[in-house]
């Protein structure tokens, strides 16, 4: 089972981009598809109505242009019949004429001839014939040399009345004739009209719509006009015309046909002979459909001007849904940063609505944020209030534990047999509760962010010899195993924090004991490729699965009971692993309940090349040989306690100790004599420490004289507090309690000629 | 129609016992003249010309030569007459007529005259003297002027006898004034039996009444 407790960089990319709630893009896609959308309603709805316009228009052209032509027939064959007519009365007229009578009676030749003359130009005809009852022309009239093929002269004799279309010499005539009773029947009076290009032009007056007239005659198979014999297109559907029923469709009785592009309308003409003649009225498409193509274009036009509309209308439409959409995106955005989130709102649609209910959450939001802020605060300051009523304990306990442990240092120094048993105890319960408070420090440290790194070489092999060897006796004493391995490849220099990779191989190391009871634990250090891996593992009581998670939690442990039996804070793995992930790093814990656990963690640390056998301190007493006097030592330190700490362990030494309570007499006793070193408290009445270095350091500068050591004995190493003093002028700290080692050692440093400036406190 | 209206005022069914009866008579010829489609022709004037030659005797018919004007028309529709007859015009008509003819025969022309009133005009050529009204175009009859004594004109039935000819060969010419043949004429040759009577069946192609074409 394996616990990581920082999140996988996969998860943590996911939620990490917040701003991504809202992506842009995805109003421009909105608005293109709303435009699309838009448009294309538009455009459906606009092709129907022009589909429809279109096959109406179609529609309608094509039955005005057949009603067109239908009317067109109907007046043409009457006006045929009327012109026959007319020919016809015109020729009864002179018929019946008495004198044209007696001339035909009395055979008076000239006289009919100049009749049928004057009739014709009367009539506009162009020819007339006196046809004897035996068949032969005895007379005609008339500028057109016409002659009456003997067809046309037994279908007049044969009928009497004959009237019709023939042929002459291939030009088609009209001719009507009447009989002539003088009184009996005499002959017959024939006028003829040529139906020539003239005569057509005539008919062609008739129509509103350019038709295009001429008369055809068949001709054995096929049919022909003055202009040549007809397509045989044409001759077929003139053959089915004729051959049509009378009731045909109304299409085919008015003789409209479509011959390519070419609407034709055939009328059937009375003919004279056997042989049939049409009328044929020829109306060009492209002129029938003129007015159509124009609707045609107009209606393209309008569509042109439309879809331009549509594209801008629709594109407006668009943006007016998506700009107030985009105006609350960007008022969400602002409420993100926490600026003024509220959009005016206008009108009463939905979209207004959205705004307003947006404002109004805005608002409410805005109201709780407030609220939470608020609350945020006051648990902060109470939180604050708490960790400085901590850090204000702690010192208060430590003070006076300092003490006991200072006085059980003198005393053990002394002491014999079961008194220095004793003391021992004293001291080692002193220590643990040091240890306690100090947890209780870096916990308080680590939640108000104020705990920082301090990175400098160090021997991996001594920092873990270090952290073990205390233990090592504790694991002993218990029965255990206690095995320690160190990967060449780790042990030697590195760059990083010593004290709190000690730290937490102590914290891993004592728990591993504490919850072991029988087997062992084993420490094991590698070197991998960017960094230190290290391993805790134990053959202890375990963690249930399901406590895997929460044994990081601060003042937690597996179990409540584990209190009760094992005792301790629950505070050493929180602290561990806030420090592994401060040194970049990660404790990973697995753990099979009852078999044991294993917590593990790596760290980025870098490694150093010079070899250090010698780092080790070899200081072990302050030697004031080199002076040839005693060493004069200048302590300003307010709390009785602690002076008689100090004055006890610089008594066995060879120093002059002169003890002031408060800042101010430190630096008037400066003024007053010379020191080697001067151990200044830091919280002091009247003036304290800082505020007294800085005094003693201007007065050294004004009178001009050498710089004298001032080491700091303070309870208060937090890394800003250090640096204050360092920048007040102060030489070294050394922390409370106050360890003989750690003096002397600092003292020794102090007075070394080339002065170690960047000498830092080491001890905790 | 010509037949119809002589059939209005000769009654077929008075004449046909005596046709019935007419065999046992003597030299008689029995012409009977019908359209092409079968139907009997009335007003066929039937001329029987006995190669021995006429009789010098002045030609007596036995109904009047008058053509009358009566309702807008000519009645009878064809009338015939010996050479040198005088026929007579009387108007019973409300209404006044002209009178004229163009043909060969006899070319007249008789100025308007009113009702009860007649004209005479003597017929002294033979031939066919077509009649006209000058402001009536309906009315249209013929003179036809013979100078055989054996002449009959078909009745309805589209029969007619010429009566007591001399037996021996004659020619017979059979007349109408709507034939389409050359002058309206048909001509045959006959034997008059000497005891027995002779007859004659005759096609005749004719067209419809001029009148008609009014």
């Amino acid at each position: 089972m394996t616990v990581s407790q920082q999140r996988t960089p996969g998860a943590g990319d996911v939620r990490r981009p917040r701003r991504a709630i809202w992506p842009t893009p995805a109003f421009g896609r909105l608005r293109t598809r709303l435009t699309v959308l838009y448009a294309g309603l538009f455009i459906v709805t606009l092709t129907l109505i022009l589909a429809v316009m279109y096959v109406a228009a179609s529609r309608n052209a094509q039955r005005t242009v057949g009603a067109e032509l239908g009317a067109t027939g109907t007046v043409f064959d009457r006006n045929w019949v009327m012109r026959t007519n007319s020919l016809e009365s015109g020729a009864r007229l002179l018929a019946k004429d008495f004198g044209f009578r007696g001339a035909v009676a009395t055979h008076d030749r000239a006289t009919v001839q100049s009749a049928l003359g004057n009739l014709n130009a009367r009539l506009g005809s162009d020819a007339a014939f006196l046809v004897g009852r035996d068949g032969l022309v005895t007379a005609a009239g008339g500028a057109t040399p016409l002659t009456l093929d003997a067809d046309v002269v037994s279908a007049i004799m044969q009928r009497d009345r004959a009237s019709g279309v023939f042929t002459s010499a291939g030009t088609p005539y009209e001719a009507v004739a009447v009989p002539i009773l003088a009184p009996q029947l005499a002959g017959w009076l024939v006028l003829a009209v040529r139906l020539d290009d003239r005569e057509m032009a005539a008919l062609r007056q008739l129509s509103a719509i350019p038709l295009e007239p001429q008369v055809l005659t068949r001709s054995g198979n096929s049919w022909r006009s003055r202009a040549g014999v007809a397509s045989s297109q044409e001759g077929q559907a003139i053959n089915r015309f004729l051959s049509g029923p009378a009731g045909a469709p109304a299409g085919r009785s008015q003789g409209v046909v479509r011959l390519g592009k070419t609407m034709e309308v055939f009328r059937s003409l009375p003919s004279m002979t056997d042989e049939n003649a049409v009328l044929v009225l020829r109306y060009p498409l492209t002129k029938a459909l003129a007015s159509f193509r124009a609707l045609v274009g107009e209606i393209l036009a309008l569509s042109l001007l439309s879809l331009g509309i549509i594209a801008v209308g629709s594109w407006a439409l668009a943006r007016s849904v998506t700009h107030p959409l985009l105006a609350l995106r960007d008022a969400a955005q602002r409420m993100e940063r926490g600026e003024d989130p509220r959009v005016t709102v206008d009108g009463a649609d939905e979209i207004a609505a959205l705004a307003r209910s947006f404002n109004i959450m805005a608002q409410s939001i805005g109201e709780r944020e407030h609220a939470l802020e608020q609350s945020r605060r006051k648990a902060e300051s109470s939180s604050q209030a708490k960790s400085e009523f901590l850090a204000n304990m702690s010192h208060e306990i430590r003070t006076p534990l300092n003490g006991i442990l200072g006085m059980a240092q003198v005393m053990a120094r002394d002491a014999q047999g079961v008194q220095r048993d004793h003391l021992k105890v004293l001291q080692t319960s002193g220590e643990s509760l040091l240890g306690i408070l100090n947890s209780l420090l870096d916990l308080s440290k680590i939640e108000a962010g104020q705990i920082e790194l301090d990175n400098h070489d160090f021997d991996l092999a001594e920092t873990i010899a270090t952290a073990c060897d205390p233990l090592r006796v504790l694991a002993e004493e218990k029965g255990l195993r206690f095995e320690v391995q160190v990967d060449p490849a780790a042990a030697g220099l590195w760059s990083g924090d010593a004290l709190r990779v000690r730290q937490v191989l102590t914290n891993l190391i004592s728990n591993a004991v504490k919850f072991t009871h029988a087997g062992g634990v084993a420490v094991s250090v590698e070197g991998v490729a960017d960094g230190v891996r290290f391993r805790v593992i134990d053959t202890g009581i375990g963690i249930p699965a399901a406590k895997l998670e929460t044994v990081f939690e601060k003042f937690s442990q597996a179990d409540g009971s584990t209190t009760r039996r094992f005792g301790g804070t629950g505070l050493g793995l929180a602290i561990s692993r806030h420090l592994v992930s401060l040194m970049g790093g990660l404790l990973s814990l697995e753990s099979r309940e009852g078999e044991g656990s294993t917590f593990a963690f790596e760290l980025p640390l870098i490694r150093r090349e010079a070899p250090s056998a010698s780092n080790v301190a070899s200081v072990t007493r302050a030697d004031s040989a080199d002076l040839g006097r005693p060493l004069r030592i200048l302590a300003a330190e307010d709390n009785p306690t602690n002076q008689l700490i100090l004055r006890s362990l610089l008594a066995t030494l060879d120093v002059d100790l002169t003890l002031v309570e408060t800042g101010r007499a430190a630096v008037e006793a400066f003024t007053c004599a010379r020191y080697d070193v001067i151990l200044m408290d830091s919280q002091m009445p009247e003036m304290n420490g800082v505020e007294a270095t800085l005094a003693i350091r201007r007065i050294e500068s004004d009178r001009g004289l050498e710089r004298t050591p001032i080491l700091a004995v303070t309870a208060n190493v937090m890394s800003h507090q250090v640096a204050e003093y360092t920048a007040a002028g102060m030489d070294d700290v050394i922390a409370k309690p106050i360890e003989i080692l750690a003096l002397l050692n600092a003292i020794d440093q102090a007075l070394e000629p080339p002065a170690e400036l960047e000498a830092v406190g080491s001890a905790g | 129609m010509s037949s119809f209206r002589f059939g209005a005022s000769v009654s077929p069914l008075l004449l046909a016992p005596v046709l019935a009866a007419g065999p046992t008579w003597a030299h008689d010829l029995a012409v009977s003249v019908t359209a092409r489609d079968g139907k009997p022709i009335a007003d066929a004037v039937v001329m029987v010309r006995p190669l021995a030659g006429v009789p010098a005797a002045p030609i007596k018919f036995s109904w009047t030569y008058q053509v009358a004007q009566r309702d807008l028309k000519f009645s009878p529709y064809v009338l015939i007459v010996p050479v040198g007859a005088e026929v007579s015009f009387p108007n019973f008509d409300a209404v006044k007529h002209t009178v004229y003819s163009y043909s060969e025969a006899k070319t007249f022309r008789l100025k308007l005259y009113g009702r009860d009133m007649t004209r005479v005009v003597r017929m002294d050529k033979p031939g066919v003297v077509p009649l006209g009204c000058d402001i009536h175009d309906t009315m249209l009859s013929y003179i036809r002027v013979v100078d055989t004594p054996y002449a009959a004109k078909t009745l309805a039935s589209g029969a007619a006898i010429v009566r007591d000819l001399p037996p021996g060969p004659a020619t017979v010419t059979v007349w109408h004034p709507d034939s389409r043949a050359a002058n309206g004429e048909s001509v045959r040759r006959i034997v008059v039996p000497a005891n027995g009577t002779a007859s004659l069946a005759l096609q005749m192609d004719v067209r419809p009444s001029p009148i008609q074409m009014n």
